[in-house]
């Protein structure tokens, strides 16, 4: 009889539960409804500017882009000729020559710090991890400022040159390949490295044969994220390579270069600069979106096999 | 005395695997010894004073529960716990000769002798199949084509892999089934020739077939190296071993042995009663 009671209880007390459960239920969906649909418009805020960004650079810059904007330099519009724009060649060259050194220069010298990072374990380590985590986040017109004022006298004797720029850059992209590096050496399992200890391998040859191997296809996307980003950037060089009108491959001269094209154009004043802006700013585009689409193969492809 | 043993073959039989008493397994040669090995950790000790002979041509088997210090003691063996800030090993390790532990042989010469298999398979992502048996000669500056060609052959033929993979030794290790990887990576420690052979439960994560291969392929391997491993699978020593060392927990969390006798006898005939708990399944 006791036993009875108890079961009664229980089967009582469950029922209350489901009941209490069935009540909350149209309250947990309208709960989980709303946080959906706040969800949904953070997405929609964040992507209505974005994609009118790209909308209209692609829509205003289409109209300026030409044969003749690529392969002719700059020309400057005066009041008789106000659309004598020329083209912007001078400046391709330019990103080409001073993007291209800075991140060849970069490479090494980012990889190999990286590569000795991920070995330096202690205080020291850890010291100089946080410095180069820092240096990411710096402004780049850091890197422009220290070239403007402390080696724009004494290495290039005052004078615009377009290897200052590529300094500017080389700095600011070093820490983005170092950590990128560090963090791609970091995780490669350590059962590799113990494989390769176990064959009686020196750490060295199991960093340059094992690690850096496994490593390389989150290397490579560091690297291609640091030049995506130098191509783009403005304030490092803006005040160091000068205001090239000639395509000029000797990166020693004084210099010009997308971005610092596109911030003369909008100064400018004449309509048709502004609009060759807009132009500049679909190549720049397209540069960054190569380069993304670049590194995605590469690593997709590095995955299968 | 007759009595309890009688009492203990009774109840071994079921649970325990049976295992026959041949003590000529082996030779009587040592290759490892091992005198009052202790491995600590940022001074906490976790395997105590472990002693005993590593007979040549012979299979010894590890064995013990989790945190017994099986896998701890054996990385000792190779010097990996190097690796490990921190880490301290004590005592006296013999291979051969030579004093593991006593700055006679250089680390790497060491490793290249002791050879090592892990739980996990783990062959070199970025390597073809032949790059990976070839792998250890290379990294020790070996580069005579036709010697590492030769070392290919006989590496894969000796981990009972080469039919299968003769035609795709181009092809990357990662297409490998699990076992066959596990297999490789024996046949890229066997590539250098090594005086004995560590397997940290080799088969801990493979499938019963792959696993009564690589046991099978044990028996072939120790005659040209000899073998030590960690099993937690007590029917898996009793399989392939020849000696046994059993470890355990004490009291302060640190592995100690508590009896090392050939198989048989470990399985048979234990000395210590609570070697008798493990292998009946008492605990562990």
């Amino acid at each position: 009889m006791t036993t009875m009671t108890s079961n009664m209880s229980v089967a009582d007390s469950r029922l209350n539960l489901q009941q209490l459960m069935r009540q909350k239920y149209r309250r947990r969906v309208i709960v989980g409804n709303v946080i959906l649909a706040f969800v949904l418009a953070a997405l929609v805020v964040a992507l209505i500017p974005l994609l009118s960004i790209v909308i209209s650079v692609i829509e205003r810059g289409s109209k300026v882009l030409s044969t003749a904007f690529l392969t002719q330099v700059q020309q400057d519009p005066f009041i008789f000729d106000p659309y004598a724009i020329g083209g912007v060649w001078n400046a391709i060259v330019g990103s080409l020559v001073i993007d291209g050194i800075a991140i060849g220069l970069a490479i090494p010298i980012g990889i190999f710090s990286g590569v000795i990072l991920s070995d330096a374990k202690g205080k020291v380590g850890t010291t100089i991890h946080r410095i180069f985590d820092v240096m990411i986040g710096l402004p780049s017109i850091l890197f422009g400022l220290f070239v403007f004022f402390v080696l724009l006298g004494p290495v290039f004797h005052d004078s615009y040159s377009g290897m200052a720029g590529v300094i500017a850059l080389t700095l600011m992209s070093i820490p983005l390949i170092t950590v990128a590096t560090e963090s791609a050496i970091s995780a490669v399992p350590s059962t590799l490295n113990e494989a390769g200890l176990a064959l009686g391998a020196l750490p060295s040859r199991v960093m340059w044969n094992i690690k850096l191997p496994a490593a390389r296809p989150a290397i490579l996307t560091g690297v291609l994220l640091a030049l995506s980003r130098a191509v783009g950037e403005t304030a490092p060089v803006l005040f160091v390579i000068g205001q090239s009108r000639e395509a000029n491959w000797n990166p020693t001269a004084e210099q010009s270069s997308l971005p610092t094209l596109t911030f003369q154009y909008l100064q400018g004043f004449f309509p048709s600069q502004r609009e060759a802006a807009w132009g500049i700013a679909l190549i720049l585009m397209i540069m960054v979106f190569l380069v993304n689409l670049t590194s995605r193969i590469i690593s997709a492809r590095s995955q299968r096999g | 005395m007759e009595m309890s043993m009688e009492m203990k073959e009774n109840s071994t039989i079921h649970l325990a695997p049976v295992v026959q008493d041949d003590a000529q397994r082996g030779s009587s040669e040592v290759a490892m010894r091992l005198n009052h090995v202790s491995v600590a950790f940022s001074g906490k000790t976790v395997v105590r004073g472990a002693t005993f002979d590593v007979r040549k041509g012979a299979v010894t088997a590890m064995i013990g529960p989790s945190g017994s210090g099986k896998t701890t003691l054996l990385r000792a063996l190779n010097r990996l716990h190097d690796l490990t800030p921190g880490a301290e090993v004590k005592g006296q390790i013999l291979l051969g000769q030579d004093d593991v532990y006593g700055g006679g042989i250089p680390t790497p010469i060491l490793r290249g002798r002791v050879g090592m298999v892990f739980q996990r398979p783990n062959p070199f992502p970025t390597m073809s199949i032949a790059d990976n048996v070839t792998s250890g000669l290379r990294f020790n500056g070996v580069k005579d084509k036709k010697k590492l060609e030769e070392a290919i052959e006989a590496s894969l033929w000796a981990a009972a892999l080469w039919d299968s993979v003769k035609d795709r030794l181009k092809a990357p290790a990662s297409t490998l089934s699990g076992g066959e990887q596990q297999r490789l990576c024996i046949a890229r420690a066997l590539a250098v020739e090594p005086d004995v052979l560590l397997m940290d439960e080799p088969t801990s994560s493979l499938d019963p077939i792959s696993t009564q291969r690589i046991e099978d392929l044990m028996q072939d391997l120790k005659k040209i190296v000899t073998i030590i491993i960690v099993t937690h699978n007590m029917q898996q020593a009793a399989r392939v071993s020849d000696d046994c060392a059993f470890l355990l927990m004490a009291e302060d969390r640190a592995g100690e042995l508590i009896e090392f006798a050939p198989t048989a006898k470990i399985f048979n005939d234990p000395q210590d009663p609570r070697t008798l708990d493990y292998i009946q399944g008492r605990f562990g």
